[in-house]
C-alpha cells in the first residue's frame, strides 16, 4: 500500500510531511521514555511482518498491520509507522523517501481510527469473540479506507495515474477481507494468551 | 569487612505463584563474590531482579552500599548483567552501549570516554566498538554486555548465568574478566565448576528460602545437600 | 537476513561529513522525484550514477538495491502505457499503447532509478548509526532518533528468531504453498512475534532503566558539545559521536548543488 517516489506532485508530497508532522506529533506528546522500546521492537516487527509472503490461491500477499499496531500501541501507532516505512525505504527501496509522510498519514488514520473503534467496543464488553471480530471487521473496514484515499490521493496529485489506481485498490479490497480475519483472530489468540497487553483498551 | 549488601527478611510473590522468596535475610561484605546456586525455580533470578529493583518486595529491605534499594529507580550502586546478552544491548553500536550507561550518570565528556574505553580494553573487545551487537558471536555479546556494566562501575555487581551457552575460550575469558574485577558479585549459574573459579562464598537456595550459605568449597562436596537441590557434585571435587 | 549495508571503502563519498551528504543527496533526491522533464532526468540520472562511481562500491550492489522496485515497476509501467492518455503509438486490437503513458513511464523510471541511487549511495557510504545521528542535525526530536537506533537491533534479532520459527515448523511438516497452512501460519507467527516482541521490549526497558534511563537529566553532547546537563531534554539520548566538517565537505556539498542547478537552468534555456 506504498507510493513510491516519483508519482505524487511536490505540493502532495508537502502536504503528506505536515499531516505525518501531526500524527507523529500527537504520538510523541502521548510516549513516555519507557514506551521508547515497545514502539521500537513494534517497529521492528511491523518490518518483518511486512517480509512475510503469504500464499493464497495462485498469488501472494504480504500484511500491512495497520489493525494489529493501532490495537497494540493505540495512539504511539504513527511513530511505528514513521519508523517502519523509513526502514523498509532505506533497506529494500520500498515505498519512498519523498512519499514517507503521506504513506506514514495513510497507515495511521485508519490505524488510530481502528484503535478508537476497538477502545469503545472493549469498554463495552469482555466477550472474547465479540472483541476478535470487531478488530477484524474494523481492520479491513480501515483498509479499505486506506485504499481509498490512495485511491483520491493520486486523482487529485496525478490522474495519469488513475487506472493503475483503481487496480491497485481494487487488490487490497481483497487484502482488507484477508488480513480482518487474520487480525481477528491473532487479537482472539492475545486475548486468550497474554490479555494484559491489551488491558489498556478496557 | 564493611558490609555491601544487606537484606533483611525479603519476601516476594509472582501471580501466579506464591513466596517465590521467602524471609530472605543475609549480607556480603565488600570484595566478597558470592554464588548463588539452586534448582529451576528456586528463586535465583528473582532474588536478583530484587537487589536491582525491577521488582518491588512485599516485605523486607534491601540495602546496597548504605543506599536503600528502589523499585523502578536507577540504583546506581548496582549492575545486573541479564541471562540473554540480547536483552542487554539496545544500541546501534557496541560503543554506544558501553556509553549508556556513564551518559546517563551525568558523567563528564572526558570521564565518559575513559571508563568507556578501559571498559572495552578490560574485556578485550576492544576492536568490536564500531560493531553492530547483531553482528556478534554469542560469546562475543555477553563480553559486550559486561563492559556496558564495567562502565559504569557499579559497587556490586549481578551476575545471572554469565558462562550460558559459551565454548570453552570464552568461558575462561568470562572467568579471568570476574578475577580481575576486584568489586562485591553474585553470581547465579548452573556450571558449578566455574563457580569454583571465581567464588569464595556460596549460598544455596530452594523455595524462597536459603537452605546453606557458607564456604564454596565445603557446600560444593556436600553430596546428598546437592542431590537433594537437582545438582552433582562438581568432577573436579 | 542478509541487508546489504556500510561498504567500508576509502572514496569522496565515504569521506564527506555524514549531515552534509545527507542533506545534499536529500536536495539530489527530491529534484529527482519531481521533475517532470525527461531531459532533466537523464541528467540527473548521470549526477546519479556518478555519485555511485564516486562512491568506488561495486555496481552489483546497486543493482541489488534496484532489484525490488524495477521488479515492481517492471509490472506497474507496461500497464499505465496502455491505459494512460489519449494519443495512440500502437495499437493492436482493442489495446493501445499511448503517447502519454508511455512518457510518465519513462519519467516514473528515471526517477525511481534516479532516487534509489542517491539513496542507496548514502546508505552505503554512511555507517547506519551516523545516518541517525545525522538526522538530529535536521531537528528531528530526539525520542524519534532513540527509537530509529533501536528498532535498527531489534530488526536483526527478530528476523533471526522469525527464520528459526518459520524452518522449524517447516522441519515438522509446514506446507508453504498450502493457503490454510499459511493462514495458520500467520496467525500463530504473527502473534508469537507480537507477544515476544512486547515481552522483549519489557525486558530492554528494565535493562535501560537499570543503566539510567529515564532519569531525571541526562547529558545530551550532541546538543551541548561539552557535556553539560540537558534538563529540558525529555529523551536523555546519549550522544558520544562527533561529525566533523571541513572545507571539502562544502566543497563536495557546492558542486553537487550546482551541478543540479544547471541541470534546471538548461532545461529553461
Amino acid at each position: 500500500m506504498h507510493i513510491s517516489d516519483g508519482i505524487l506532485s511536490a505540493k502532495i508530497c508537502a502536504a503528506g510531511y505536515a499531516g505525518a508532522a501531526l500524527v507523529t506529533g500527537y504520538a510523541l506528546k502521548k510516549i513516555k521514555n519507557g514506551d521508547i522500546p515497545r514502539v521500537s521492537v513494534i517497529s521492528a516487527v511491523f518490518f518483518i511482518s511486512s517480509l512475510l509472503h503469504f500464499r493464497v490461491g495462485p498469488s501472494s500477499v504480504h500484511l500491512l498491520l495497520l489493525g494489529i499496531v493501532g490495537i497494540l500501541l493505540g495512539p504511539l501507532s504513527p511513530l511505528v509507522f514513521f519508523t517502519g516505512l523509513f526502514f523498509q525505504f532505506m533497506m529494500f527501496s520500498h515505498g519512498g523517501i519523498t512519499t514517507l509522510g503521506i504513506n506514514t498519514v495513510i497507515f495511521s488514520i485508519p490505524s488510530l481510527l481502528i484503535y478508537s473503534g476497538n477502545k469503545t467496543i472493549f469498554k463495552k464488553t469482555t466477550h472474547t469473540v465479540i472483541r476478535s471480530v470487531t478488530s477484524g471487521v474494523l481492520t479491513a473496514t480501515g483498509i479499505f479506507f486506506a485504499a481509498f484515499c490512495i485511491l483520491l490521493i493520486i486523482y487529485f496529485s496525478a490522474k495519469q495515474f488513475i487506472g493503475i489506481a483503481f487496480l491497485f485498490s481494487a487488490s487490497h479490497a481483497v487484502l482488507a477481507v484477508f488480513e480482518g480475519a487474520i487480525t481477528g483472530l491473532v487479537i482472539n489468540r492475545i486475548l486468550k494468551v497474554k490479555p494484559e497487553l491489551l488491558a489498556f483498551l478496557c | 569487612m564493611k558490609e555491601t549488601i544487606r537484606i533483611a527478611d525479603l519476601t516476594f510473590s509472582y501471580p501466579t505463584k506464591k513466596a517465590v522468596i521467602n524471609e530472605l535475610s543475609f549480607q556480603c561484605a565488600a570484595g566478597e563474590k558470592t554464588a548463588v546456586i539452586g534448582a529451576n525455580g528456586s528463586g535465583k533470578t528473582t532474588l536478583f531482579l530484587l537487589l536491582c529493583g525491577i521488582l518491588q518486595p512485599a516485605y523486607g529491605s534491601i540495602i546496597v552500599s548504605g543506599k536503600k534499594i528502589t523499585y523502578n529507580a536507577f540504583n546506581s550502586q548496582v549492575s545486573y548483567l541479564f541471562q540473554s546478552p540480547d536483552d542487554q544491548l539496545f544500541c546501534a553500536s557496541v560503543f554506544d552501549d558501553v556509553a549508556f550507561g556513564p551518559l546517563n550518570m551525568n558523567l563528564p565528556k572526558n570521564e565518559t570516554l575513559k571508563r568507556v574505553e578501559s571498559a572495552l580494553q578490560k574485556t578485550d573487545i576492544a576492536c568490536l566498538k564500531e560493531k553492530s551487537p547483531h553482528h556478534l558471536s554469542g560469546g562475543e555479546k555477553r563480553l559486550a554486555a559486561i563492559a556496558s556494566l564495567l562502565s559504569m562501575s557499579p559497587d556490586v555487581y549481578l551476575f545471572d548465568e554469565p558462562t550460558f551457552n559459551l565454548d570453552a575460550k570464552n568461558r575462561r575469558n568470562i572467568i579471568k574478566l570476574i578475577n580481575e574485577i576486584d568489586k562485591t558479585m553474585m553470581i547465579s549459574s548452573h556450571d558449578l565448576e566455574f563457580l569454583l573459579e571465581v567464588c569464595t562464598r556460596c549460598i544455596l537456595i530452594s523455595d524462597g528460602r536459603i537452605i546453606a550459605d557458607g564456604s564454596i568449597k565445603t557446600i560444593l562436596q556436600n553430596e546428598k545437600l546437592l542431590s537433594e537441590h537437582h545438582m552433582e557434585k562438581p568432577y573436579s571435587l | 537476513m542478509y541487508i546489504i549495508e556500510y561498504i567500508e571503502k576509502k572514496s569522496p563519498i565515504h569521506a564527506w561529513d555524514p549531515r552534509i551528504k545527507f542533506a545534499s543527496l536529500l536536495v539530489c533526491i527530491f529534484a529527482a522525484a519531481f521533475s517532470a522533464s525527461i531531459q532533466n532526468l537523464c541528467l540527473i540520472l548521470v549526477l546519479s550514477i556518478s555519485v555511485m562511481v564516486f562512491s568506488k562500491i561495486n555496481p552489483a550492489y546497486y543493482l541489488k538495491k534496484l532489484k525490488h522496485p524495477l521488479y515492481i515497476l517492471f509490472f506497474i509501467l507496461p500497464l499505465l502505457t496502455i491505459s494512460s492518455g489519449g494519443t495512440v503509438l500502437i495499437s493492436y486490437g482493442k489495446a493501445a499503447v499511448y503517447k502519454e503513458g508511455f512518457y510518465w513511464s519513462l519519467i516514473i523510471f528515471l526517477r525511481a532509478v534516479s532516487v534509489i541511487g542517491f539513496f542507496s549511495s548514502l546508505f552505503f557510504t554512511t555507517k547506519y548509526n551516523h545516518i541517525i545521528r545525522a538526522l538530529e542535525s535536521f531537528l528531528i526530536p530526539k525520542t524519534i532518533i532513540r527509537i530509529f537506533l533501536s528498532t535498527y537491533r531489534f530488526i536483526h534479532m527478530f528476523f533471526d528468531y522469525l527464520t528459526h520459527t518459520v524452518n522449524a515448523a517447516r522441519l515438522r511438516g509446514g506446507n508453504i504453498k498450502n493457503t490454510l497452512w499459511n493462514f495458520n501460519a500467520a496467525i500463530g507467527i504473527l502473534t508469537t512475534l507480537f507477544i515476544r516482541g512486547i515481552e522483549q521490549s519489557e525486558t530492554c526497558s528494565a535493562s535501560m532503566r537499570l543503566r539510567g534511563f529515564d532519569s531525571a537529566r541526562g547529558a545530551n553532547f550532541s546538543e551541548t558539545g561539552n557535556g553539560s546537563c540537558n534538563t529540558a531534554s525529555k529523551d536523555t539520548t546519549p550522544v558520544l559521536t562527533e561529525f566533523k566538517i571541513s572545507v571539502s565537505d562544502y566543497v563536495k556539498m557546492l558542486i553537487t548543488l550546482i551541478l543540479l542547478i544547471l541541470i534546471f537552468i538548461t532545461e529553461k534555456l
